[in-house]
């Protein structure tokens, strides 16, 4: 695979904005937890998580770039109005309370750093997040805000200055149980790590993504290279959190259940204050890179299996409904954050609800991947299906045995 | 199937049976949603309330000691120590609530002595009294020990059939 000059600076730039875009407010809460009371015995989940997500961005820019579909009209197209309208629901709901988190995280963020109570700032992290979607141009905001995103790279230059012993990092790369009373918490934290890393609004902002930037067949090898690669290095960053909390926070006997603790962890980490304010701005741009990553992918979902005019990078007379959809979701979604819903709960619960509805999300890519019409030669392989087929069934035992067992626990 | 209208109504490829595999898929949620079952023995919710003063205990001393150290700003360790206080006060109730168990009873002092402690720390850090804050944190040695000691007879406790 021979890439030119362009497509090079093309996979450096996808690189660089997949790594800056990785982390959101669900990531580093589920990766904080889980290494504050499990060590490093997620790590494994990370790996798997990032396997699944390398998989299917890849597969989601593919289908967009041979196609020249959105995933999202194909679905409507290739499944009909009904599943449409059952799942564009289910991911309203799910990716309104994912919002709110973000939202939470942004608001939390100028918390840390102004005293102010993160009420105070639902609405004004809101209203940031309305303007530059308002404004901005998809080139702009996936760019900007994700390049924005490197100074997430500070947990993993935390995580090395942790020196955390090797053996015991390697151990968590091999999947394991909690051991004893915390297994159901263990599990759920599992779920919930998962769902924060294969959240299905990914899926259709990459898809929608890759056709705003006028992707053709020519950007199938780019598109692998930043699913494989971004993607890739991304999840380094989410294990940074995880292993900077098992380093500070494990020893000490914390539990994280705020985010206020959360933020000790890289301010221990890093001599002086700046891992504090790292750690402000880590959260804050995550998050509102995560929050346009989910506004936009909510309007395009219904905008695409509506047939409405849709594009970010459309001023918003020309699509209005889209604009509307996003609109409206943003309003709905700073209410839970005005009623001061703690954000932790929150993120960790849509998390896991995430987790949930992942084989309704990702059955379509088994069909929709394997369609000749849409994709001619590019049509998935084996081991692609094989990923699909063990996510669903992933999904499914998640679904049915952990959520109720986490809640059964208390 | 190539080069279709971008940014507006995509035009079907072809008219396949529709799948209806929604309903079988949609059921999950309500299915794992349904089992849902709050409860636990006087035990685990006591063991879990001392895991609570045990973890925000924990986390006092960590506040406190990183804006002794000046790596964090004084509206930053404000609001956690608000947090914490409100958090440690919370888990006091819980455990004072019925049945009161025999070891948690016995105890008391023990319970308290952190949330009074995070409100001196956190009058201390307020008027930028660097020693009352040491030495507070000096007092707080072996308070997290033993609660980590009554958590583990609780859990213990909730072991034996």
């Amino acid at each position: 695979m021979k890439l030119t000059p362009k497509q090079l600076v093309e996979v450096a730039l996808g690189v660089l904005t997949s790594v800056g875009g990785y982390l959101d407010v669900g990531a580093v809460a589920t990766t904080a937890q889980s290494g504050a009371e499990f060590g490093f015995r997620h790590l494994w989940v990370l790996g798997l998580g990032t396997l699944v997500v390398v998989f299917l961005v890849e597969m989601a820019g593919r289908f967009a770039a041979v196609s020249g579909h959105p995933l999202r009209t194909a679905m409507r197209e290739r499944l009909g109005f009904n599943f449409f309208v059952a799942t564009c629901t289910a991911e309203m709901v799910v990716g309104t309370l994912v919002l709110a988190s973000e939202i939470g995280g942004i608001a939390l963020a100028l918390q840390l750093v102004t005293g102010i109570a993160y009420r105070w700032w639902a609405l004004p992290a809101g209203l940031l997040v309305w303007a530059l979607l308002w404004n901005g141009t998809f080139g702009v905001l996936e760019k900007g805000v994700a390049l924005l995103g490197l100074v997430t790279l500070a947990f993993v230059v935390a995580a090395v200055k942790l020196h955390p012993a090797p053996g015991a990092v390697a151990r968590g790369l091999i999947p394991g149980g909690g051991g004893g009373g915390g297994a159901a918490h263990y599990w759920f934290i599992a779920v919930a790590i998962l769902g924060a890393l294969i959240s299905p609004y990914l899926f259709w902002f990459y898809s929608a993504g890759a056709v705003e930037d006028h992707w053709d067949e020519g950007h199938v090898a780019t598109n692998r290279m930043v699913a494989v690669v971004g993607m890739g290095f991304g999840s380094v960053v989410a294990a940074g959190v995880l292993i900077v909390s098992a380093m500070v926070f494990l020893p000490r006997g914390i539990v994280v259940d705020d985010y206020a603790q959360v933020a000790l962890g890289l301010t221990t980490a890093l001599e002086g204050s700046r891992g504090f304010y790292l750690f402000a701005a880590s959260l804050g741009v995550a998050c509102l890179g995560a929050a346009l990553e989910a506004s936009l992918a909510m309007a395009y979902v219904v905008a695409q299996g509506l047939g409405w005019v849709w594009g970010e990078s459309l001023r918003p007379r020309r699509a209005a409904r889209f604009s509307l959809v996003y609109t409206g979701a943003l309003l709905v979604a700073v209410v839970p954050m005005l009623l001061g819903v703690d954000p932790l709960a929150l993120t960790v619960f849509s998390m896991a609800l995430t987790a949930v509805m992942l084989p309704i999300a990702i059955f379509p890519f088994l069909v929709l991947m394997n369609d000749e019409r849409y994709l001619g030669r590019h049509r998935n392989g084996r081991l692609s299906n094989a990923v699909v087929i063990g996510v669903i069934a992933l999904g499914f035992v998640l679904a049915v045995v952990t959520i109720p067992l986490q809640l059964a626990g208390g | 199937m190539r080069n279709p209208p971008r940014h507006r109504r995509s035009t079907p490829v072809a008219t396949p049976p529709r799948a209806r595999l929604h309903l079988l898929a949609a059921a999950a949620v309500p299915l794992a949603l349904a089992l849902a079952a709050c409860g636990g023995s006087p035990q685990k919710r006591a063991g879990d309330a001392v895991e609570t003063l045990r973890s925000w205990t924990a986390t006092v001393r960590l506040a406190a000691e990183s804006w002794l150290q000046g790596k964090t700003p004084p509206a930053y360790t404000r609001i956690t120590l608000r947090k914490a206080e409100q958090t440690l006060d919370g888990a006091v109730t819980t455990l004072g609530e019925d049945p009161v168990l025999p070891a948690v009873a016995a105890e008391s002092a023990l319970l308290r002595a952190p949330g009074a402690a995070t409100r001196r720390i956190a009058a201390a850090a307020g008027r930028g009294d660097r020693a009352a804050v040491r030495r507070e944190l000096a007092a707080l040695d072996g308070v997290e020990a033993r609660l980590r000691a009554l958590e583990e007879r609780l859990s213990a406790r909730e072991a034996k059939p």
